[in-house]
This record gives C-alpha cells, structure tokens and sequence, in this order.
C-alpha cells in the first residue's frame, strides 16, 4: 500500500487549548487524500471531467492520541494512505498525525462513496455507484478489497444510548453559509464538526453552572470524534442542532443530530467523548 | 402552488428559494418554472419532461414517485425540490 507523506507546520488557528482542532484535522485528512490521489490516483476535477466519477463523505472519526497543544507543535509529518474498499463501493482514506518532535498525535479516517454523476446542467448531481474499472485501475492490488470500512455507527451510538447515563438535552439554531460550503454550495463536511461544537458550548455556557458536569466538555480533551452523514446540507439551509449529554465509565459524551428545518430525520450525527 | 428549491438549483434561479406558481399540476407547475429559467429545467427534467433521477420532489412533505408529475397540485400545496446526492 503506497503511503504519502506530508509535512505541516500548524499555526495557532490549528489548535484549541487542548488539541488540534477537530476541524483542523478533518480538513487536513480530506486534503491529504485529494494530495494522494493527485500522486497516485486520480485527480478530483480529473474525475468528474473525464469519468463521470465524484464522492461523497459517508463516515469520518479522528481519534486523538496524546496530548499536543501549540506549544509543543514545531513539525506535524501527516501519512495517508487511500484504498478502495467494498469492491468499489467505498473508499477509504486515513491519516496518521505525528508530530515532530513527538510520537502520534491523532489518525483520522474517512469513508467516501463513489458517485456517477448524471446529467450536463453544472450542478453535479449524481447516484451511488461503484468506482468504474477505468478508475479503480489507479489502486494498486494491495489498495483494493472486498472489506467494508469498519464504521463506529450504529454500535456507539446503541452503546451511549443503551449504556450511558442521559444528563441534558439542548437544542441549537444553524444557518449554512457560503463559507460554510465547498465549490457547489453544499456543506463542507468538515464544518458538521463545528456545529456540534457550537452546541455542546452554547449547552455548557446556559447549564454547566446547574450540571457541573457537562464542564467537562471543555475543561477536558476531547478522545475521539466519529461523524456519520445521511442526507446534504446547502447553502441557505436552516438547521438545529438536537445535542444530548450522556455520562458513562468512559467520560462524558455529546451526541448531536443535526436536523434540517421542517425534516423529520437526522441529516448527521456527531458524537464527541471526552 | 409554492415551490420551494434548495441546494444546487440555487444557482440557476438567482439564489431565490420561493416560487409561486398557478398551475393545475405538477408538471405544468415545473414547465413553468423552467420557462421562466430555462437553466433549472435542464437540471430537473430530461429530454422527455421527466424528472430527473437525481431529483427529489416532495408534495406537502410528501416524496413524489417519478411517474406521478401529472397529478393535481392545489393553490396551497408545498413542493419541496432536492438534488439527491452531489459531489463534494
């Protein structure tokens, strides 16, 4: 499997207090897999021009490892690798954060679904379908399999819900933006991660004087962040975010459903433990 | 009837997201928006004037099947158009 490395110098905006930025680190995994396929595979504008092929982010999860603020950060050397999983039906990229000096800070993972995309009227519409033969050609053997990308969902949240203890429920208002989006005004996923934030905060700042405990959702780092994703947001979409507080053995959770105005289903879920 | 776009067909209606419209059913409903803004009528309907796979209508909340753009649409029914899944 061909691994790509990257070389980051993270500044103060890439960090909290506690860590790197969620964010920070999803962007950087989405980035360094668009890096990959430009070395190895197929470049994105490649694949839409040329093979009616676009993706779609159907999982993430970043696991945080061990501490690293700003004033350790000198050097983050990024490994990613990117594999076509399911036969085609997925492809999964995963990144490995190690800072310099340092041990491994983080790893992140995606699962993206292929597309074909359908009709000429610019607006990128398509339908899951497995990677063609023209552009899984670009894996190499030891890149494909017929292995499913081992997703947290459903089992963490049945595992929360059934196991944890419920402390508080908040609701919270969002709006999608432009800048918000990526290049065909649909919501870049990465930003799911600060909706959720915004929430859990907006959550703590009203009650954490009442629930103590949920103080932990900022006094503490986060462990690990899984995001699955079921329906778009758009520029112009209203939003709430539908955030729960469950305290288990682990630590606190937030679990948080992000509904579109006058939608019955979720449109994402975020869980954070911390 | 109030039809309401989302998403990427935001772009070809001038980022306005209402549009009412009288007509007596869906389909005249979608014919008129896309004589209005012949862009949008590309994207949601093919050569055949029928919706587009990767087009969602909704009536009322309601998921509309793709053969059923003929039936009646009331001056206050909500039409809801999404596109499915796009890239990104």
């Amino acid at each position: 499997m061909r691994t790509l490395t990257l070389e980051l110098v993270p500044d103060v905006s890439a960090f909290n207090p506690h860590q790197l930025k969620p964010f920070y680190v999803l962007a950087s995994c989405f980035n360094g897999s668009e890096v990959w396929a430009r070395a190895h595979g197929v470049p994105h504008q490649m694949a839409i021009r040329n093979l009616q092929t676009a993706f779609v982010i159907q999982v993430a999860r970043v696991q945080y490892l061990q501490r690293y603020t700003y004033e350790q950060a000198e050097r983050l050397v990024v490994s990613v690798t990117r594999r076509s999983l399911k036969d085609g039906a997925q492809v999964e990229a995963r990144t490995v954060f190690e800072a310099k000096p340092g041990g491994t800070v983080a790893e992140a993972s995606l699962c993206v679904v292929p597309l074909t995309l359908v009709g000429d009227g610019g607006e990128l519409a398509g339908l899951p379908a497995p990677m063609s033969n023209s552009y899984l050609q670009y894996f190499e053997a030891s890149e494909r399999t017929s292995e499913s990308y081992a997703s947290p969902f459903p089992s963490a949240l049945q595992q929360i819900v059934e196991s944890g203890e419920l402390v508080s429920t908040y609701q919270h208002p969002f709006f999608v933006h432009r800048e918000h989006c990526e290049f065909v005004d649909q919501w870049y996923f990465a930003e799911a991660s600060n909706y959720a934030a915004a929430s859990r905060e907006r959550m703590v700042f009203e009650q954490g004087a009442k629930l103590p405990y949920l103080r932990r959702g900022l006094s503490l780092p986060m462990r690990e962040l899984s995001l699955l994703f079921l329906r778009p947001f758009y520029f112009f979409d209203e939003g709430q975010v539908q955030t729960r507080a469950f305290r288990s053995h682990e630590g606190v959770c937030f679990v948080h459903e992000l509904m579109k105005k006058d939608v019955p289903e979720p449109h994402a879920l975020v869980i954070e433990r911390f | 009837m109030l039809i309401r776009l989302s998403g990427t067909l935001l772009r070809f209606v001038d980022y306005q997201k209402e549009f009412r419209i009288d007509a007596p059913t869906l389909k005249d409903g979608l014919q008129q928006l896309s004589a209005q803004y012949p862009e949008v009528g590309k994207a949601l309907l093919d050569k055949g004037g029928q919706l587009r796979a990767t087009h969602r209508v909704f009536v009322n909340g309601v998921i509309v099947e793709r053969g059923q753009l003929d039936r009646a649409i009331g001056g206050e029914d909500v039409i809801d158009i999404a596109t499915a899944i796009t890239g990104g």
